[in-house]
C-alpha cells in the first residue's frame, strides 16, 4: 500500500434495488489508521456500501478501491486486506469458538503455526479464552460479536469493516466493543470503518459520515459537524391543544423537524438562550415539559435530515431471519 | 485443535449408533431354528441312492447322511431322513414334491449353482463336483465316441454339457441310473459315461475303471446342503456346526472314508 | 494496556493452490463436524436402516421365501431381505446427501456463506468442499447399513466392502450435487419434509429398489407383470442403475450391466456438480 493511496476510496458509487436507490453517487476516502464511522438510520444504504466494499455485491456504477485495488476487477487482492464483521451473525453455531476461528484461518490460508498463535492472541484480546471449547451457540450475542471481531483479525487484516457491530447489545457490551476497536486501531495500526445508527457511539471516531437515503449529508470530524450543523434544540410539550397550535404557527420558521400529530408529541424548535428566555416568559405556565438539547451529533442529524435517529422496528426480512434462528435450528 | 473431550463428544453419538445396529444383528430374523428345536428333529430330503453321498447301505450310509447326522448332533436334535425316489428319476424338481412341510434340509447332490440359488439357500460347501467322464480304459479324446450321460444331480449345467458334447461330435445316450450306465459300459454299447464327478469316482473305484474331470470350460461346483430361503437362523446354526466339524477333523474323516478330497469349508456367511 | 501480542505481523504468502486445498479441507471438516453433532441426523441414520431392513425385510420375507423346491413365482437368486439390503444402503445415502445439501440454504440465509465468499476461496473450492463434506457424511451413513449385513444374510469380503464404498462415494457425490442444485433453486425454505416427499421417496420407490424387474423376463413380459408406466419410470430412473451396481457388489446380482450404473453415477456427478457450480457463481 503506497502512502499516497487512501485505505478505502469510493467514487460516485451507485446501487439500485428495483425502485429503491440504495446508494446515490456516494464518494469519500478513508485514510490509513483512521477510525471512520458511517452513521445513518435503517435503510440508509450502509450495508449496501459495505457489501460492495467487501466484493460480494457489484455496484451499478462508480468504483471502489481497497488499498488501491479495485473491488470489482481485483476482488481477491481487495479481500485479502479486509477483515469483515457482517451485520448479521455469521458464526457457525455448531462449531466451537476455537473451531470457528480455525476454519476462518484455514479458509484465508493462514499457515497452521501462525493460525494457532493468532487464535490465542485474538481470543485473549476479546476476552474469550475461557470459552474456546464451547459451542458458538452457547455464547451471548455480545460474546458472539466479540468472537466475530476476533475472527476478522485472524488473517492479519489491515482494514476492518464492521457493519453495526453494536446493534441490539446492551450499553455495557457496546462500550466494551468500542474499547476493543479503539485498542486495535492503536496497537495494530489498522483502519477501521464502522457503521452504526447509534449516534452517541461515533463521538470518539476521527471522522463521521452521515448518510441517509443513499446520499452523503455531511462528512467531517465530530467537532466540526457539531460546530457547523449542531444547534441547540428545544423540546416542548404543551398542556392544551390551542397553545400547541399557536406555537406551531407562530414559530413555523424555527421548527427543527417533523412534529407528530399526537398532542403529546414534542415540538422541536431551533433555539438560543435569548429565545428560551422569551418563550419561558410568555408560555412558562402553560408548558407540561421542556428540554434543551445542547449541540450534539443528535441535533446535527436532526438538522440535516429533519428526522430523529432512533431504533426503528425490525423489517420483515429481519423478522424472518430471527424466526429461522429460533425455530430453524434443528433443520439446519 | 481437537481436544480429547471434543472428540469423545463428537464420536460418542456415532458409537452409540454403531452399537445399536450391532445389537440389532443379534435379533433372530425368523423362526426356522426355534421350530426345529421345538420339534427336537431336523428333517432332510435325500434321494434313495446317490453314491457316495447317499448309498442306502446302513453300514456306509454315504457322506451326506453322515454329515447330516453330525450336524443334527451339533444342533442337539434327531435326524429324520425322508428319502424321495422321485429325485433322480425326474428332471423337474417341482415333481419331487419337496416342500417346507416335508423337510428343512435338502441333501444328496445339491450344488451351489445359479439355478439352485434361484430356489434354495444353502449351507457351506464341503466338497467340489462337476461333470466327469468314466470309462474302462483311458480315453485320450472323446471325439466321436458314444457316451452315456447320467444327469441325476440337479443344479449342474446340463445345457452346457450337452453343447460341449455336441461340439465334440459325441453320440450321447441318456441313461436313467448308475446301474444302467455301468451295464452299458460293461456290455460295450457305451464307450464310457459322463456323469457327476463323485458318482463317476465311485463307479470307477468299484469297477476299477478310469475317470477324469471334464475340461475346465465346464464349471465345477461346490456341494452343499439346500436350505429354504428365508430360514436364516437355521442356516447360521448349520454353518456354525460345519465350522466345528471342520475344526475337529470329523468332516475330513467322513470325506476320507468315501475317498473324496476335502475342499475345505467355504464359509457361506 | 499495550500488549505486544496484538501488534500486526504480516502473514507469509503461500502458493494459491495450497491455500485452496487448505480451505477445501476446512470447509469439508466443517460439514463433517456439523453432521456428527446433529443428533437428529444420526437418529435418521439408524432408524431408517432398522425400519427398512428389520421391519419391512423381515415382515415381507415369508411372502418371498421358498415353499416348494422348484416352484417360486419369480426365479431370483436372493431372499427379499438380501434384495432390499443394497437399496437401503442407497436410501440412507440419499437422505443424508440431500440433507447436507439443503444446508446450503441455511448457509446462504445465515451468513456463513458470506463469510467464506469474502475469503480467497474460489467458488469452485467452496462448493466442492461442501459437496465432498456432504458426500462423506452420506457414505458414513450408508456404511452404517453395512453393519446389518450379517442380519440380512449378506456376506461381504473386504474387497467387496471396498468396491461398495467406491460406488457409495460416487452415488453420494452425485446426490449431494443434486441436492445443492435443487436447494439453489429454492427461494423460501419450507422444511426438509418437502424434499423428502418430493425428491427422495419418489426417486427411491421408482428405482427398482423394493421390487425387482425380473431380468429373465423380456421387455414385453415385464409389461405383463407390471403396468407399462411403472416399467418406464423404473427404466428411466438413473437411481435404478446405481442401486443395481451396488447390488452387483453386495449380493452378486445384476439386472443390468454394472458398468451402466458406474457410468450413470459418474455422469450425473459431473453434470450436477457443473450445474451447481454454474448457479453458485451467480450467488
Ligand atoms: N436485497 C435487497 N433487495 C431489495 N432492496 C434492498 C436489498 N437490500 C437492501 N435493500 C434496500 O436498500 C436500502 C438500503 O439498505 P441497507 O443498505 O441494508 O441499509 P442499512 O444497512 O443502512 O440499514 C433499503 O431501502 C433497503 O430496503
Ligand atoms: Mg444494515
Amino acid at each position: 500500500m503506497t502512502t499516497s493511496e487512501p485505505a478505502i476510496r469510493v467514487d460516485a458509487l451507485s446501487k439500485r434495488y428495483g425502485r429503491t436507490l440504495a446508494l446515490d453517487e456516494v464518494g469519500f476516502a478513508v485514510q490509513e489508521r483512521e477510525m471512520f464511522a458511517l452513521l445513518g438510520p435503517n435503510g440508509a444504504g450502509k450495508t449496501t456500501l459495505l457489501h460492495i466494499l467487501c466484493t460480494i455485491l457489484r455496484p451499478d456504477s462508480g468504483a471502489a478501491f481497497i488499498g488501491g485495488s479495485d473491488v470489482v476487477r481485483e476482488p481477491l487482492a481487495a479481500r485479502r486486506r479486509l477483515g469483515i464483521v457482517f451485520q448479521e451473525p455469521s458464526l457457525d453455531d455448531r462449531l466451537t469458538v476455537h473451531e470457528n476461528l480455525d476454519l476462518h484461518g484455514l479458509v484465508f490460508g493462514v499457515p497452521r503455526k501462525i493460525r494457532r498463535q493468532r487464535i490465542e492472541e485474538m481470543l485473549d484480546l476479546v476476552e474469550l479464552t475461557g470459552w474456546a471449547d464451547k459451542p458458538a451457540r452457547t455464547l451471548s450475542s455480545g460474546m458472539k460479536r466479540r468472537l466475530e471481531i476476533a475472527r476478522a483479525l485472524i488473517h492479519d487484516s489491515e482494514i476492518m469493516l464492521l457493519d453495526e457491530p453494536t446493534v441490539g447489545l446492551d450499553a455495557q457490551t457496546r462500550e466494551r466493543i468500542w474499547s476493543y476497536l479503539e485498542r486495535l486501531r492503536r496497537e495494530r495500526e489498522i483502519t477501521v470503518m464502522v457503521t452504526t445508527h447509534y449516534i452517541e457511539e461515533v463521538e470518539g471516531c476521527d471522522r463521521v459520515c452521515i448518510i441517509d437515503h443513499g446520499k452523503i449529508l455531511a462528512l467531517d470530524t465530530p467537532e466540526a459537524l457539531k460546530r457547523e450543523h449542531g444547534r441547540q434544540v428545544l423540546r416542548l410539550v404543551l398542556r392544551n391543544e390551542s397553545d400547541r397550535q399557536e406555537i406551531l404557527t407562530r414559530f413555523a420558521g424555527r421548527l427543527a423537524g417533523e412534529t407528530g400529530a399526537a398532542a403529546e408529541a414534542p415540538i422541536l424548535l431551533n433555539s438560543d438562550d435569548a429565545f428560551v428566555d422569551a418563550l419561558l416568559a410568555e408560555y412558562g405556565n402553560r408548558l407540561r415539559s421542556m428540554a434543551i438539547d445542547a449541540p450534539s451529533l443528535e441535533t446535527v442529524f436532526l438538522s440535516l435530515t429533519g428526522r430523529e435517529l432512533r431504533d426503528q422496528a425490525a423489517g420483515a426480512r429481519e423478522r424472518t431471519l430471527a424466526f429461522g434462528r429460533r425455530g430453524g435450528e434443528h433443520t439446519r | 485443535m481437537l481436544t480429547r473431550g471434543q472428540l469423545t463428544r463428537d464420536f460418542s453419538g456415532l458409537a452409540v449408533v454403531v452399537g445399536l445396529l450391532l445389537l440389532v444383528t443379534f435379533l433372530p430374523p425368523d423362526t426356522s431354528l426355534s421350530e426345529v428345536e421345538a420339534k427336537g428333529a431336523i428333517r432332510a430330503c435325500v434321494p434313495t441312492a446317490y453314491p457316495p453321498l447317499v448309498t442306502g447301505d446302513p453300514d456306509r450310509p454315504g457322506i451326506d447322511i453322515e454329515l447330516l447326522r453330525a450336524v443334527a448332533g451339533e444342533l442337539g436334535v434327531r435326524l429324520v431322513i425322508a428319502t424321495n425316489d422321485a429325485i433322480g428319476r425326474d428332471f423337474n424338481p417341482r415333481h419331487w414334491n419337496v416342500t417346507r412341510g416335508v423337510c428343512e434340509v435338502l441333501a444328496g447332490g445339491v450344488v451351489n449353482s445359479q439355478l439352485t440359488r434361484s430356489f434354495l439357500d444353502m449351507g457351506p460347501a464341503y466338497a467340489q463336483t462337476g461333470w466327469a467322464i468314466v470309462a474302462p480304459e483311458p480315453l485320450d479324446d472323446i471325439e466321436g465316441h458314444t457316451l452315456g450321460a447320467l444327469t441325476l444331480i440337479s443344479g449342474l449345467d446340463r445345457i452346457g454339457l450337452a453343447s460341449y458334447l455336441r461340439r465334440r461330435n459325441v453320440t450321447v445316450r441318456v441313461v436313467r441310473s448308475g446301474e444302467d450306465l455301468a451295464a452299458g459300459i460293461a456290455g460295450g454299447s457305451l464307450d464310457g459315461g459322463v456323469t457327476e464327478a463323485l458318482l463317476a469316482a465311485g463307479l470307477a473305484a468299484e469297477k476299477d475303471w478310469w475317470t477324469a474331470p471334464l475340461p475346465a470350460e465346464l464349471a465345477r461346483y461346490d456341494l452343499v446342503f439346500g436350505l429354504w430361503k428365508g430360514d436364516l437362523t437355521l442356516k447360521r446354526k448349520i454353518v456354525a456346526a460345519f465350522a466345528k466339524l471342520e475344526a475337529d477333523g470329523r468332516l475330513a474323516a467322513i470325506l476320507e472314508r468315501y475317498g473324496v478330497e476335502p475342499s475345505g469349508v467355504v464359509p457361506a456367511l | 494496556m499495550t500488549i505486544a501480542g496484538t501488534a500486526r505481523k504480516p502473514i507469509p504468502r503461500r502458493s494459491p493452490l495450497l491455500v485452496q486445498l487448505g480451505g477445501l479441507y476446512g470447509i469439508w471438516l466443517r460439514e463433517v463436524k456439523r453432521a456428527i453433532r446433529d443428533r437428529g441426523q444420526l437418529v435418521g441414520g439408524i432408524s431408517r436402516p432398522i425400519l427398512w431392513v428389520l421391519i419391512l425385510g423381515i415382515g415381507l420375507n415369508p411372502y418371498f421365501r421358498g415353499e416348494v423346491y422348484g416352484e417360486v413365482t419369480f426365479v431370483v437368486p436372493f431372499t427379499y431381505l438380501q434384495f432390499i439390503f443394497p437399496a437401503v444402503v442407497a436410501l440412507n445415502i440419499m437422505y443424508t446427501s440431500v440433507q447436507s445439501a439443503v444446508s446450503v440454504i441455511w448457509d446462504r440465509e445465515f451468513g456463513f456463506l458470506r463469510e467464506v465468499l469474502v475469503s480467497p476461496m474460489s467458488r469452485g473450492t467452496i462448493l466442492l468442499g461442501k459437496v465432498l463434506g456432504g458426500a462423506t457424511v452420506a457414505v458414513v451413513h450408508g456404511s452404517l447399513v453395512l453393519i446389518l449385513a450379517r442380519f440380512a444374510d449378506v456376506s461381504l469380503t473386504p474387497m467387496e466392502v471396498l468396491k461398495a464404498l467406491g460406488l457409495m462415494a460416487m452415488l453420494a457425490f452425485a446426490l449431494t450435487s443434486l441436492g445443492v442444485v435443487i436447494a439453489n433453486r429454492i427461494k423460501s425454505f419450507a422444511g426438509f419434509g418437502v424434499f423428502s416427499n418430493a425428491v427422495i421417496l419418489p426417486l427411491y420407490f421408482t428405482s427398482s429398489s423394493i421390487f425387482p424387474l425380473d431380468p429373465a423376463l423380456t421387455g414385453a413380459q415385464t409389461r405383463v407383470v407390471y403396468p407399462e408406466w411403472l416399467v418406464i419410470l423404473v427404466k428411466y430412473n438413473p437411481l435404478t442403475y446405481a442401486i443395481d451396481a451396488l447390488r452387483g457388489v453386495l449380493i452378486n446380482y445384476n439386472q443390468f450391466d454394472p458398468r451402466i450404473g458406474i457410468l450413470v453415477m459418474l455422469a450425473a456427478g459431473v453434470v450436477l456438480f457443473a450445474i451447481a457450480l454454474y448457479d453458485f457463481r451467480r450467488v
